[in-house]
């Protein structure tokens, strides 16, 4: 495998693969809307910030930027630029790690405190009434959400890493 | 690679994390809406045994109210169910029994399928004999 840069400028050809893999994430996002809170983004972050690094957050940014196209602009959408970082950053700081199991609690950790971080803005908007009543009310898709994330990164984590690997190799060659 | 340490306590942290999150939607979650109404039916036994509920509906008629509660059963007629049994005490026609139902101690005029119901009403049952 070809270790992540720890430079946070992107080359060009770097760019480009950074683009797809937001566009990736929000294609299997859309095509996946159907399940409740079952998708890959967060596999494909953990993968993007191991091969990557910190330019990982360029990705993120293009996923936010698209979702917003096509599901609206709303207070969720300002969560987005805080919720999704919030995953690639101990990300990248653990991206030595091989363990599927490990990325697949890390995964699971965010997709359990979703809710919760997404209520933030609430505390300042209607205080903890409302933050913690809006945190409660979508716990169960939390849960859902937790399940699987754990479930779909335990399983697929090593695939997709063994794909990207070789196709790193094949077009960002060092 | 992780050591097997690290994912134990990786897991361990998972769990209790998904613990907390499972007692909290338990705990937390408000009560599902127990209806807009809230009334009360009081029913007077043959024995004199007086039993009141308190039902919470969003049912329009008194009929929508009751059954809601499972409390009545009868026949069907054209004029809507003729309620022959309420909280298991069926009315004993072979000695001349039926339900009389009032509200606020009046006697009601229409059957349960009719007799709307508004908030905060007192309807009353009790064995009457023809």
């Amino acid at each position: 495998m070809r270790p992540s840069s720890t430079s946070t400028k992107p080359e060009l050809r770097q760019l480009a693969l950074l683009s797809l893999m937001g566009a990736l994430m929000f294609a299997l996002q859309v095509a996946m809307a159907s399940l409740p809170n079952i998708h890959l983004t967060a596999l494909l972050i953990i993968l993007t910030a191991i091969f990557f690094g910190w330019k990982c957050l360029f990705s993120v940014a293009v996923f936010v930027i698209l979702e917003a196209f096509v599901w609206g602009f709303g207070l969720w959408w300002l969560c987005y630029w805080y919720l999704w970082p919030l995953l690639a950053i101990p990300a990248v700081l653990l991206r030595k790690n091989r363990s599927a199991f490990l990325w697949a609690v890390l995964a699971a950790v965010h997709g359990l405190t979703f809710g919760a971080l997404c209520s933030i803005p609430y505390l300042f908007i209607g205080g903890w009434e409302l933050a913690l009543s809006t945190w409660v009310s979508g716990l169960s898709f939390d849960l859902v959400h937790c399940a699987g994330n754990f479930t779909l990164t335990l399983v697929l984590f090593k695939p997709l890493y063994r794909v990207m690997d070789k196709l790193m190799g094949m077009y960002n060659p060092r | 690679m992780a050591s097997k340490k690290t994912k134990i306590i990786s897991g361990v942290i998972l769990a209790l994390l998904v613990v907390a999150a499972v007692l909290a939607l338990i705990f937390l979650r408000p009560d599902a809406n127990p209806g807009s109404k809230a009334i009360v039916f009081q029913v007077t036994h043959s024995d004199g045994n007086v039993v009141d509920f308190d039902i919470h509906t969003d049912s329009e008629n008194l009929r929508g109210a009751l059954e809601q509660e499972n409390l009545i059963a009868g026949d069907e007629s054209a004029y809507g169910l003729f309620v022959t049994e309420i909280d298991g005490e069926a009315a004993d026609d072979a000695q001349r029994q039926w339900w009389c139902f009032t509200k606020d101690g009046e006697m009601l005029n229409t059957g349960v399928d009719d007799t709307m119901i508004a908030d905060r009403e007192h309807y009353e049952a009790f064995i009457d004999v023809y």
